[in-house]
């Protein structure tokens, strides 16, 4: 829109542009004008001479014509005449003749140059016309040519002042484009800045509320921990109360199976007592001994099924010791590793390789050995180098024998579920 | 009875303790993310001063992709300069992963480098070569040692021997003169490739690395470019009215992807570069740009900002749809994807500013990766470890690059003013 307004504006500002071509275009049909009215006067009775030029061509055909009649007609008379004073005027009829013929050659000669004359009169009229014509025309043409001209000169200054104001506005544009992008960019800034801000804002919940998941799934972790801590000691409280239970259920069977051998002694005693009341007194004596002798066999047997339940207990203790050795050995292996595993990058993958190790008797590496790939051989050396460098585990040789044994080999599987 | 009972019940624990013990597995879920401890020996050069030190050259690579802490110099006992040499308990001690050992000496036509990669908890030499290096060829000799170690140790391809463009404004408003750079990845050996006094812009890389694509308005008018980089050689493929810009190639290399605005909004369309024939892909009334190809060549990435705020979406080829992939805050631009397709990284608006993120495609997961604020334009290296991109230090224009996990960051030596657009190339060898 501005670049409209604009334009007319500017035209108006140098009207010296218009004036003279305009001055000139009006003194040019002022001109054309007057020579039209100068030369048709002339014209007007030139017209009907064109006319009669072509007729007095015409005329003078028929003149000729007209004579070569007449002079037929002489020449009949002639003849005539002739043919009536033949034998009378045959010399001076050959004389008229002869000046009949001069005289009609004469006309003849007459009449042509008359014609010739009317021709050229004619011709001189059509030059006239013709140079009038043209001179017309010329005048014309000289009036159009300077017309064009003017016309050529205001569209060349017209388009070098639109090139101009082309140029001009393809600059104000560009300058208005720059300016544009320019206060684009400002714009762009402030709404960073200000974005900035409520990002910021938006970054501290977000952290917090990542604190917060994180602190979550610490106590939800904890909380497992936990559970399964409880859980594992529910199950050695059931394991004892279960062993507990059948060291009394044993010592309840060894109660009836005394009070049972008891009970037998006491019918023998009765039956030996109702059949053998007449040798009680021969043979209190040997009684006594016998009776004494069986009650000491029965505190023997007493005692060795006593020693063999404390034998029992021992034993589960001593698995009970072991195993928690065995556990503090593989949380040490494990914490070991897993301090010496550098995770290649990009293994976020799903990666898992599985190593076995052998250990020697005092807990230094004898063999490490891929036993299952992950497929990237970047994470397998890494996963061998973890034990490498995490080697020896001489806590081995704090196990129990029997254990000790047990773990100069295992396997270790590489999954790496906790990066950073 | 008393013996037997004893009998059984050992038996009985010695079954028990035997099958807990056969099948004894430890799991091991837990590791630490620290860089690998690597100890790359000062390389032996038989005496003589060499222009370069081979072996600070490979350390500062390794060490710059954030999965190598290499051993400082002054805590290295031993210099072994071969295999031969290493004595392994030494490097264990140290708690060194992995040794390089190595020799510099003169060769007819330059240098010859020697190396060799050593295992140290194995004990065993994991990769050895000789390696030839003309005269002024010291640092690639150096930076090819390091991919080699770098892909013997990861797996992952090394892109140390790549480069990088970039464009450096200096001087002030009427003095304003603009440079298009290429470097060696890490920085060193920058040669100019064409000056300006109008602004250039969106260097981009041909697959094949001879050719950059970019933006200049040396004719006042912004126009996409294309150079050969060996030879200069250069030519004008798109001056359209209004914007040419953010050219990106097709993995073919046959097509350039770009943004015009000659039918209006700015558009994403493709033109093919041999007949500069153009194909339009977007067609709608809020703005589509900088668009960027996906490895497969099947789809294109672009930013819209058609839902209000920029925002990345993919055109898929084959069915002529688009969707939008980036929902995490409401400014995500300039998407870039990883050579393997499964991550984009981006510009994203965060709490902290503009900073560089990896989205990964499959869970949609948004992670910030930089710790600057006014970052701009990230590029991926051709194996997909390290970002680079342009950042505010102080105010004026730096090189940044990051780990793809965010893990290591670095700052490229500073050029000469104002440094933006990088773009890092493909795989040159």
């Amino acid at each position: 829109m501005a670049r409209r307004q604009r334009g007319p504006s500017r035209s108006y500002d140098k009207p010296v542009g218009y004036g003279v071509p305009t001055l000139l275009a009006i003194g040019l049909h002022v001109l054309v004008v007057v020579l039209s009215l100068v030369t048709l006067p002339q014209r007007q009775p030139a017209d009907p001479e064109s006319t009669s030029i072509v007729q007095a061509t015409l005329v003078s055909t028929e003149t000729t014509t007209d004579q070569a009649q007449r002079a037929e007609e002489a020449r009949a008379r002639a003849a005539a005449r002739q043919a009536e004073e033949e034998a009378r005027q045959e010399e001076e009829a050959r004389q008229a003749e002869a000046e009949e013929q001069a005289r009609a050659e004469a006309e003849r000669q007459a009449a042509e140059e008359r014609a010739r004359e009317a021709e050229q009169q004619q011709a001189a009229r059509e030059e006239e016309a013709r140079r009038l014509q043209e001179a017309r025309q010329e005048a014309e043409a000289e009036a159009q040519r300077r017309a064009e001209e003017a016309e050529r000169q205001a569209r060349l200054r017209e388009e070098q002042e639109a090139e101009r104001q082309r140029q001009q506005e393809a600059a104000a544009e560009a300058e208005r484009q720059r300016q544009q992008e320019a206060q684009q960019r400002a714009e762009e800034e402030a709404r960073r800045q200000r974005e900035a801000e409520e990002q910021r804002q938006r970054e501290a919940e977000e952290q917090r509320r990542r604190e917060e998941e994180a602190q979550r799934q610490r106590e939800a972790e904890e909380q497992r921990r936990r559970e399964e801590e409880a859980q594992r000691q529910r199950e050695a409280e059931e394991q004892r109360r279960r062993e507990e239970e059948a060291q009394r259920q044993r010592e309840a069977e060894e109660q009836r199976r005394r009070e049972e051998e008891a009970q037998r002694q006491r019918e023998a005693e009765e039956q030996r007592r109702r059949e053998e009341e007449a040798r009680r007194q021969r043979e209190a004596e040997e009684q006594r001994r016998r009776e004494e002798e069986a009650r000491r066999a029965a505190e023997a047997a007493s005692q060795g099924l006593d020693r063999a339940i404390e034998g029992e207990s021992d034993a589960v203790a001593n698995a009970r010791q072991a195993q928690e050795a065995a556990n503090s050995f593989i949380n040490l292996v494990r914490r070991a590793v897993e301090q010496a595993w550098v995770i290649p990058p990009g293994a976020g993958g799903g990666l898992a390789a599985t190593v076995q190790v052998q250990l020697g008797p005092s807990g230094e590496l004898f063999g490490a050995t891929i036993t299952q790939s992950s497929g990237d051989s970047s994470f397998d050396r890494s996963a061998l180098q973890a034990v490498e460098a995490a080697a020896p585990f001489g806590e081995l040789r704090q196990l129990p024998p029997a254990a000790q044994r047990d773990f100069r080999q295992f396997n270790l599987r590489f999954t790496p579920g906790d990066v950073r | 009875m008393k013996a037997l009972m004893t009998i059984w019940l050992s038996a009985m624990l010695l079954l028990f303790s035997s099958l807990a013990q056969a099948n004894l597995t430890i799991e091991i879920t837990r590791g630490s993310d620290r860089a690998t401890p690597i100890a790359i020996v000062p390389f032996s050069a038989d005496g003589e001063s060499l222009p370069e030190d081979v072996a600070q050259i490979i350390s500062d690579n390794l060490e710059r992709s954030g999965y190598f802490a290499p051993l400082p110099r002054n805590a290295m006992y031993d210099r072994p300069t071969t295999g031969d040499e290493v004595r392994y308990g030494q490097w264990r001690a140290l708690d060194v992963r992995y040794l390089v050992v190595g020799q510099v000496s003169r060769a007819a036509d330059g240098y010859r480098i020697r190396y060799e990669l050593m295992d140290v908890s194995g004990q065993r030499r994991m990769l050895g070569e000789s390696v030839s290096a003309g005269s002024n060829e010291l640092r690639s000799g150096a930076h090819y040692v390091s991919d080699q170690i770098f892909e013997a140790i990861t797996g992952i391809r090394g892109a140390f021997s790549t480069r990088i463009a970039y464009v450096t404004a200096q001087g002030t408003d009427q003095d304003m003169q603009f440079g298009l750079y290429v470097a060696d990845a890490d920085g060193h050996n920058s040669q100019q490739v064409l000056s300006s006094r109008e602004p250039i812009l969106s260097p981009a890389w041909s697959p094949d690395g001879r050719k950059l694509a970019y933006v200049s308005f040396e004719t006042e008018r912004p126009a996409i470019y294309v150079q050969e980089v060996g030879t200069g050689q250069r030519a004008q493929v798109a001056s359209f009215d209004g914007i040419n810009g953010a050219p990106a190639w097709s993995p073919d290399g046959r097509r350039l992807a770009m943004t015009l605005s000659k039918d209006g909004q700015p558009d994403i369309y493709i033109m093919d570069v041999g007949s500069r024939n153009l194909e339009r892909i977007t067609n709608n009334s809020s703005i589509d740009t900088e668009p960027a190809w996906s490895p497969d060549g099947r789809s294109l990435i672009f930013t819209s900002d058609r839902s209000g705020g920029p925002q990345i979406y993919r055109y898929s080829f084959g069915s002529g749809q688009t969707e939008r992939l980036t929902f995490t805050g409401n400014y995500n631009a300039r998407g870039r994807l990883s050579p393997d397709g499964e991550a984009l990284f981006l510009i994203h608006r965060s709490n902290n500013g503009f900073q560089v993120a990896r989205q990964d495609l499959g869970s949609g997961r948004l992670v910030v990766i930089s710790e600057t604020r006014s970052d701009e334009s990230p590029s991926v290296a051709p194996n997909g470890t390290m970002v680079i991109f342009a950042t505010q230090q102080g105010n004026s224009g730096v090189l940044g690059a990051v780990s793809a996990d965010g893990r290591a960051s670095y700052r490229l030596p500073s050029a000469r003013g104002d440094v933006r657009e990088p773009a890092w190339s493909p795989f040159l060898n």
